[in-house]
């Protein structure tokens, strides 16, 4: 073990410029994932802000009574996709109305009676604010005799989602492209790295070392080069979200976990092209 | 020590690099293989330390088949087989202590012994004053002995060398073979390929062996016997002349040998 950590540290004091150069490759590489991740975190947060608008609402007759009410809430309660029910009286939707609707106040305050129904707004649980579930909620909900009517923005609701799948097949996509790319750059920069000190395997072997001896210090220096470009790529993508937070507009910063995940896949990578580089040049000896 | 039973080494040109070519050299042995550039000299050492396979045929060297030794296990082969290059191939940057001392690592030696020996090795090469120095700062000559003193590391049986003193002046030339002589009467088999004949004639007493396109068309030991007894001889040990193989004498003072240069 001492051999293999003297190794690495005499390989980056002997060659620091391609020691730096190969990890702030990877980092600029991470980096590029960092910035993916960034963006796609905050549009997620922004769908799911507009998720939870989702909402089922079944408008009552007028001549629903307190106990006919009580028994659909509670019916509407017990299904699973359901978070919650909020019964909204007839006085509470005029309220709203005043409140969300102030361009109509003056034609509000005309009316001599209240034409608007009372209502039962279903919340639904997240993971089922889809069109597919909230219809299934609405037919529940329309089965009751005292409903008039129900309404989902199936309109809306259907957009929502599309731009969802579209959102979750872009991310797909270009996230896997983006890793690919970046495990590509990882992979020649560690590469070009072992190729720089080719001969010294060859010695190695030549004097008779074992192939797993003289893979140690190189699976090691991937491994550091790998953290330290991981590392680069964390502290270039904060300080994008730092700029923009602080310049532009209000985001949010990834979660701390994928910061971690970006660093490790820079240590894999860079361990898996160190261990796939060596391995090819013991094959030549 | 090393039998080559016939053996063909192809590669992509029209003619092979090695033809149907089968020598014994023993234990102890001292052999010079020569032959023009492209004769396959350097193919045979790399054969020899199954850097490479033969085509046909079969290698052995030091208890170690071509046919039967995986790529895995090569390295065993590789401690009882020491390799010294025209072009030295030491470690840039290194002293020529670290770089012994590298060798001795690599093969796991006890740490307690890497420097000493190190040391030890590098003073019976001659070059225990610039132990500190790093390798590139030294002469072809001193830096050729620092590659033997590297080769010797792992007390191998047998040393192979590929035009060790091709890159040396005459004087260098002269004090690299004196080393190998020594070595050679220590009991380790040494086999040198060289293009320079003036080189052999003042080592009349080791054997030659001679290439030419790839086939052995001299062997000093047998001529023409050589071919069709060989696979077939138990002789493995030729006359002493020194002292016999174990530590190889390295542990000590090397014994005064008397050389027959002419």
């Amino acid at each position: 073990m001492f051999y293999t950590i003297r190794e690495t540290l005499i390989a980056f004091k002997r060659a620091p410029l391609l020691t730096g150069l190969s990890a702030a490759m990877v980092g600029l590489a991470l980096f590029v994932v960092g910035l993916f991740g960034l963006a796609t975190y905050n549009v997620r947060l922004y769908l799911e802000t507009l998720e939870e608008r989702v909402e089922v609402v079944a408008y009552l007759r007028d001549d629903a009574t307190t106990a006919d009410i009580a028994i659909m809430e509670a019916a509407l309660t017990m299904l699973p996709e359901v978070l919650g029910v909020d019964f909204v009286t007839k006085a509470e939707a005029l309220e709203r109305a005043y409140r969300d609707l102030p361009e109509f106040n003056e034609i509000l305050t005309d009316l001599q009676v209240n034409p608007l129904p009372a209502s039962l707004d279903i919340q639904l649980r997240p993971g089922s604010r889809n069109p597919i579930t909230a219809e299934r909620v609405a037919q529940q909900a329309a089965l009751h005799a005292i409903v008039e009517e129900v309404q989902y923005g199936e309109e809306w609701v259907e957009k929502l989602f599309t731009l969802r799948r579209m959102g979750a097949v872009t991310t797909t996509v270009l996230g896997t492209a983006f890793a690919v790319v970046a495990a590509l750059i990882i992979g020649t920069a560690v590469r070009i790295a072992i190729f720089a000190r080719r001969e010294e395997i060859k010695i190695m072997q030549l004097v008779g070392a074992r192939d797993s001896f003289i893979h140690r210090p190189f699976l090691l220096e991937g491994a550091i080069t790998g953290a330290l470009g991981g590392a680069l790529a964390v502290a270039l993508t904060y300080t994008t979200f730092w700029s923009v937070f602080n310049y532009l507009f209000t985001i949010s910063w990834i979660p701390w976990e994928w910061a971690g995940i970006g660093v490790s896949s820079g240590i894999v990578f860079g361990v898996i092209a160190s261990g796939y580089a060596v391995r090819k040049h013991l094959r030549e000896v | 020590m090393i039998k080559f039973i016939h053996v063909t080494k192809e590669y992509a040109r029209p003619e092979p690099a090695l033809s149907d070519v089968s020598f014994h050299l023993l234990k102890g042995q001292f052999s010079f293989l020569t032959g023009h550039s492209g004769s396959g000299k350097s193919t045979a050492l790399r054969l020899a330390h199954l850097v490479e396979r033969p085509t046909e045929g079969e290698v052995r060297a030091c208890g170690f088949s071509s046919l039967r030794t995986s790529r895995r296990d090569v390295w065993k082969l590789r401690r009882k087989v020491g390799y010294v290059f025209q072009d030295f191939r030491l470690l840039p940057g290194r002293t020529a202590l670290e770089n012994v001392s590298f060798a001795l690592e690599v093969i796991d030696s006890p740490k307690s012994q890497i420097l000493p020996r190190a040391q030890r090795l590098l003073g019976k090469v001659g070059l225990a004053p610039k132990a500190g120095a790093v390798v590139d700062e030294l002469s072809g000559g001193e830096q050729q002995r620092v590659a033997i003193a590297r080769a010797l590391a792992t007390e191998p049986l047998l040393l192979l060398a590929d035009e060790p003193t091709g890159n040396l002046d005459e004087r260098a030339t002269r004090g690299i073979m004196e080393l190998f002589w020594e070595i050679n009467a220590l009991g380790m088999a040494v086999l040198m390929a060289t293009h320079d004949l003036e080189l052999m004639r003042k080592y009349p007493a080791a054997r030659t062996l001679e290439l030419d396109q790839g086939r052995l068309v001299y062997d000093s030991a047998h001529t023409e016997a050589a071919a069709d007894n060989v696979g077939e001889s138990d002789q493995t040990t030729a006359t002493p002349r020194s002292t016999p193989p174990g530590d190889l004498g390295l542990a000590g003072e090397p014994e005064p040998v008397q050389h027959q240069e002419t």
